[in-house]
């Protein structure tokens, strides 16, 4: 796992952030009792799009997955406390729909033109 | 034809970074769809949803006539054709226009039907369905996209019951989306994005943010976004057609036509006049007049050569007025009536005046300079898409 730049309830803002270090143990996502999996749905319409979703935990990258049409993105293991960034573009409308609870919460939707998302798994 | 996107668009993000003008306010003035960027010559020649046309309003020939595809008119009824995998499969449908329209005299009374199709053999201004598009629209965002997945990463290292993190990632999506400027994040998290950008080395988005504490990431993308499309539209687009027109009293052709039309830019990116060359030649079959019966055994060919200019906003490429100049040669193949001369020349000229995105006020003056006469045309332009934002009050 990997090493956390602020301790888990810190309650104010660092005051100097460090590169959060990409471990070898960090690109395993190894299935915890609290994980799940969660499905990223994306649908373009009215023209193409691409969009690559990406898992994070505790400041590691765990797990990416691009399409460049309309269909699931299925990440094995998620958690509470993860985020799932989305960047994308898209000619016509994209709308986003994940399968477990997210803050912001889904669907969400975009206009033509890029678009760069983020949400933490509740 | 291929597009070579990838210095285009870098070049079109280098030139959105270093203009600099990207507050909060500019986003409140450029709601432009991408589609508001074609100019409407193009919207003329070729429709991608719907059209009315008011055409000669002070013409005793009026004619008011209703474009589409048929795409746009199967979409209505099964709406899951949007998908892009099916809105792809569909592309050549959607490469057909069909119009018809009511003529009428100048007491408003119906005077003929017209009908007509018309079919894109090449059409390269469709982003839509450009893969090479989309792949230059995503490079061209490249700095975005990996400073959104590090302050992402940053943001799992806070505690999901954490304060902090539910306000950082509110603000985090809200500026990338553009509804904030940088100047109204958290102090603390505008310090981790400057570094997490200088960690990252995005050279252009630190020289924006130096540039202006209120710099709007999304008004940014949206211009880069849009310039890359109005680039786009200088594309080839080569039309073929055929139309005919009916007696008022009587359903037989009177009049047919077989056309075709040619448009390609030929300007530089970026420059606040874009030019594109507009050819148009049409063979026109029609009634002998002087001949008892209705027959089509008149024939005028019509050549127009012309160029069409776009006055745009430079910084947003897009066009508040086009005028188009170009030159008509008829020539009458058969049929020729006593007296009449063979070949006419004419000097024909359009402006174009744009009311709101997709309501257009064209002006056509055609001038013959043998007879010395001068004829004018009003007409007016309305894509149904403009018509419905205006219902709703947001027709900017």
């Amino acid at each position: 796992m990997a090493k956390t730049i602020l301790k888990k309830g810190k309650s104010s803002a660092p005051k100097k952030v460090k590169k959060p270090k990409l471990l070898k143990a960090s690109l395993i996502a190894i299935a915890s009792e609290i994980s799940t999996a969660a499905t990223v749905g994306i649908v373009f319409t009215s023209g193409l799009g691409q969009a690559t979703a990406s898992v994070f935990r505790k400041g590691a990258l765990i797990n990416m997955q691009s399409i460049s049409t309309s269909g699931n993105i299925v990440f094995a293991d998620v958690e509470s406390g993860d985020a799932i960034a989305i960047n994308g573009v898209c000619t016509g409308t994209a709308a986003i729909n994940i399968s477990v609870p997210t803050n912001p919460s889904t669907p969400t939707s975009f206009s033509a033109g890029n678009f760069n998302i983020g949400y933490d798994v509740l | 034809m291929n597009f070579n996107f990838k210095p285009i668009a870098i070049g079109a993000l280098l030139i959105m970074y270093t203009i600099g003008s990207y507050a909060q306010t500019d986003s409140e003035t450029l709601p432009l769809t991408a589609d508001s960027l074609s100019t409407g010559n193009y919207k003329d020649v070729f429709k991608s949803f719907f059209q009315l046309a008011f055409d000669k309003i002070t013409s005793k020939d009026k004619s008011i006539q209703f474009t589409s595809n048929p795409f746009a008119v199967m979409t209505k009824m099964d709406t899951s054709l949007l998908i892009d995998n099916k809105y792809y499969k569909y592309r050549h449908i959607r490469d057909l226009n069909f119009a018809f329209a009511a003529k009428l005299d100048s007491s408003y009374k119906f005077n003929g039907f017209s009908s007509g199709i018309k079919y894109a053999l090449v059409n390269d201004r469709d982003e839509t369905i450009s893969r090479e598009f989309v792949k230059s629209a995503f490079e061209a965002n490249d700095e975005n996209n990996k400073l959104n997945n590090d302050v992402n990463a940053y943001l799992t290292t806070l505690d999901i019951g954490d304060p902090h993190r539910q306000l950082y990632r509110q603000q985090a999506n809200d500026f990338f989306s553009g509804k904030i400027n940088f100047s109204d994040v958290d102090p603390d998290f505008q310090e981790i994005i400057k570094t997490k950008a200088k960690d990252l080395n995005l050279v252009n988005f630190l020289i924006f943010l130096e540039k202006d504490k209120n710099f709007n990431v999304g008004s940014a993308k949206k211009l880069a976004y849009d310039s890359l499309k109005t680039l786009f539209q200088k594309g080839w687009l080569w039309t073929v057609g055929v139309s005919d027109t009916t007696y008022k009293d009587q359903f037989a052709f009177s009049n047919v036509v077989l056309s075709t039309q040619v448009l390609k830019g030929i300007s530089k990116p970026f420059k606040s006049v874009g030019v594109e060359i507009d050819f148009n030649g049409a063979i026109n079959f029609l009634d002998d007049t002087l001949k008892i019966g209705r027959d089509l055994k008149r024939t005028v060919l019509l050549i127009e050569p012309g160029l069409n200019l776009s006055f745009k906003i430079k910084r947003t490429q897009y066009s508040w007025a086009e005028f188009k100049l170009s030159g008509g040669y008829t020539n009458v193949l058969s049929g020729r009536y006593l007296e009449e001369m063979k070949d006419n020349i004419t000097l024909n000229a359009t402006l174009r005046i744009r009311i709101i995105n997709d309501i257009w006020i064209p002006f056509e003056i055609k001038y013959d300079p043998k007879s010395g006469n001068v004829f004018g045309f009003l007409n007016v332009r309305a894509n149904f898409t403009g018509i419905g934002k205006l219902l709703k009050g947001s027709g900017t």
